[in-house]
């Protein structure tokens, strides 16, 4: 085998490409999930037949939600920042902001599943309501783990541009999982 | 320089070998594990062949077409996530960091991590299917049958998990590691072919997941509304787009890289900007990375579900255009080995195994993408018939050909030891002859009119005699392997034991010389 020399510098932090390619493929299982969903409930409403009876969902909570993952993606893109910049005591504050408004996501998805008062088998449609915003809540609760794991980081080592690498690869993942909020938003909670 | 991460440390030794992220020992790990398994599924698909054969029209008789079935199934799925994935995946991982100059694997510990998930939700697979569950059953089910149905979708999705993991360590390995001023060209085609699979795995594989979860969703808890129903099919129909063209492609794309590697010629640094350098290796290092990038993008197949989309997807434009273009590649390719070996600019002996098994594996693809043109064309009603089983054949047996191939090609890099010539030889020979027979078969089948999932009726019986015949040479090709396989690591594990304990009895006498 013909075999190069053994390598120099890396040209871009394996831990960005690795994130790259995890969160892609998160995102694609996720969206392959809401176009299920869309396909199966175009079906259903071409038979004539209703998927979530009107009311069912309001739409108040799932506009709230949208709103603070966006406030999480600012509060992580801050938390970049202020690792390139040294800021440690900004940092800290906008990792645990950014940790708090993931829980802020739970909790309102809590009153979303006790408001609608949905059973998952009580019909296809709510089957795949509770996949999607089930894989979805997946979803933000390894962007906060993978987040509370880099606010672990700063505590506990070196704040500044050794982490910046990983706080923008969890940045990356937050604001993938935004995206993925966005399509449940728009396809599941507006379009319903 | 070399960096602190790329600077190349000591390869451990003994237990912590196998519980340390080295590639060195990760690779093979997989690689023997899958040839394990590779030969067990030989035996299932066997088995299979031979029911087929004993119950040509199952009739009432639902019970034998039960155990048909799960034999049927698990062999699909013990071929593509137990065998050709983490055994293309365990070459790559070996290869890969010496073909592009890096020490390392990029997250050593997580490949490490992705072997052992994937072996444990491999023991899940099998444990599972074998105490009643398996990936749907075809005449009921109980509810103890039920839950190993539900344990059985969750083992398959830690396997694939496992896998993909595997599939971003490698991808970030080239990328991100390879030397400054180094291109994706300059890394060879078997870089270029796994980088290029992780990128198909990684628009696959979830989707093949998201099915999964759907299905797990609906089966545990209350009583399911469709998709987790068991007993009547419809879950395997949920996940059986992944067998079928294209999705199944996605297997070939290493295939082509370990072949082209082996095959082709490496073009010479020096003719890269040269207007002398040979058009051979000038189509190596532009023409293979292109035809392998064509063949990956039209391998992406999670968009095509038959239980979702409908079955009339498969007469649209994009569906048919896709699996009728997938055959340039794969003839380009075809045209540039055989156009070495006329000219004699082979990299290679023509008569080593590893050219023998690489170009058996170029010509099962070859023949496997025409078998898929011809599916693709409405009027022939091939859809849905054992031509699925013919493409599903071709693709998983090439796949695996070119694992013999880069085994015997690269054993001294992977094994520290060398395979016998004749045994990979022989077993190359009877894995293509398998393929071969496996695909006219089911295609004569397919022409016939037998579906894919069940037995049609009379009149295949001397078709079905061939399909059982070509999965007899499959398990014999296996069984070859895996014997070599076993031999070689333990040829390995000796010569490096004894050139340890040589080391150390040197480091022994320097000691007493100092002292």
């Amino acid at each position: 085998m013909q075999a190069l020399p053994l390598a120099g510098p890396s040209r871009i932090r394996s831990g960005m490409v690795g994130t790259l390619f995890a969160t892609g493929a998160a995102v694609v299982a996720f969206c392959a999930l809401v176009a299920i969903y869309v396909q199966l409930r175009q079906s259903t409403l071409a038979d004539g037949e209703v998927w979530l009876a009107s009311g069912t969902i309001e739409m108040g909570p799932a506009g709230m939600m949208m709103a603070t993952l966006l406030l999480g993606s600012i509060t992580a893109q801050w938390a970049v920042q202020a690792s390139k910049t040294h800021d440690r005591p900004h940092g800290f504050i906008a990792l645990g902001l950014t940790l708090v408004f993931g829980a802020a996501v739970l909790n309102q998805f809590w009153f979303v599943y006790q408001n609608t008062g949905l059973a998952i088998d009580d019909s296809t449609a709510a089957l795949m309501f509770f996949v999607v915003t089930g894989s979805f809540i997946a979803m933000l609760i390894g962007a906060m783990a993978v987040m509370l794991v880099t606010t672990l980081r700063a505590l506990l080592g070196t704040f500044g541009r050794e982490l910046a690498h990983t706080t923008q690869a969890s940045a990356l993942f937050w604001h993938a999982m935004v995206i993925c909020y966005f399509l449940i938003w728009y396809g599941v909670f507006i379009t319903k | 320089m070399p960096t602190t991460e790329d600077t190349a440390q000591p390869s451990p030794t003994g237990l912590k070998s196998v519980i340390a992220g080295d590639h060195t020992t990760i690779g093979p790990l997989f690689i023997i594990a899958s040839v394990i398994f590779g030969a067990a599924a030989a035996v299932v698909g066997v088995i299979s062949a031979a029911e087929r054969l004993d119950h040509t029209s199952f009739g009432d008789d639902l019970n034998a077409l039960n155990d048909w079935f799960w034999s049927w199934s698990l062999y699909r799925i013990g071929i593509i996530f137990l065998v050709v994935m983490p055994l293309l995946l365990g070459i790559a991982m070996t290869l890969t960091p010496r073909l592009i100059g890096a020490s390392r694997l990029a997250f050593p510990r997580a490949a490490l991590g992705a072997f052992w998930a994937w072996l444990f939700g491999a023991v899940i697979v099998i444990v599972a299917s074998l105490s009643g569950g398996g990936w749907d059953k075809l005449n009921g089910v109980t509810a103890n049958e039920n839950d190993a149905i539900a344990l059985t979708l969750l083992g398959t999705g830690m396997v694939i998990f496992a896998l993909l993991t595997g599939a971003i360590v490698v991808a970030t390995t080239v990328i991100a590691h390879r030397p400054t001023g180094v291109s994706l060209l300059d890394a060879g085609p078997l870089a270029w072919s796994m980088m290029v699979t992780a990128a198909v795995w990684m628009f696959t594989l979830p989707v093949f997941v998201a099915n999964l979860v759907i299905v797990y969703a609906d089966m545990r808890g209350r009583a399911p509304i469709s998709y987790g129903t068991a007993g009547n099919g419809d879950i395997w129909r949920q996940l059986d787009w992944i067998f079928e063209a294209p999705a199944i492609y996605g297997l070939a794309i290493p295939a082509l890289g370990i072949a082209a590697q082996i095959l082709i010629p490496a073009a010479k640094a020096a003719d890269n900007n040269s207007a002398t350098a040979h058009p051979i290796e000038i189509a190596k290092r532009i023409g293979v990375p292109v035809a392998i990038g064509l063949f990956a993008t039209l391998a992406f197949g999670g968009w095509s579900q038959d239980f979702f989309a409908g079955a009339e997807h498969r007469t649209q434009l994009l569906y048919v255009f896709d699996g009728i273009v997938i055959a340039v590649p794969m003839l380009a390719i075809f045209g540039l080995v055989t156009l070495c070996a006329l000219a004699g600019r082979l990299n290679v002996s023509m008569f080593s195994t590893s050219a023998i098994a690489a170009a058996a594996a170029v010509k099962i693809l070859v023949l496997t993408t025409i078998a898929g043109a011809l599916r693709v064309i409405e009027p022939l009603e091939l859809f849905d018939t054992r031509a699925d089983t013919a493409i599903f054949s071709g693709v998983a047996l090439a796949a695996i050909v070119a694992g013999i191939a880069a085994i015997w090609h690269w054993t001294p890099e992977t094994f520290c030891s060398r395979a016998p010539q004749p045994v990979g030889a022989a077993a190359a020979v009877f894995m293509g002859s398998s393929a071969v027979l496996l695909i006219v078969a089911h295609m004569g089948a397919g022409f016939d009119g037998a579906v894919n999932m069940i037995a049609a009726g009379d009149g295949i019986d001397a078709l079905d005699r061939a399909a059982l015949a070509g999965s007899l040479l499959f398990a014999a090709a296996m069984a070859l392997v895996l014997l070599s396989t076993l031999a070689v690591t333990v040829n390995g594990i000796r010569s490096s034991t004894a050139t340890n304990n040589e080391g150390m009895s040197n480091d022994d006498a320097t000691v007493g010389a100092s002292a």
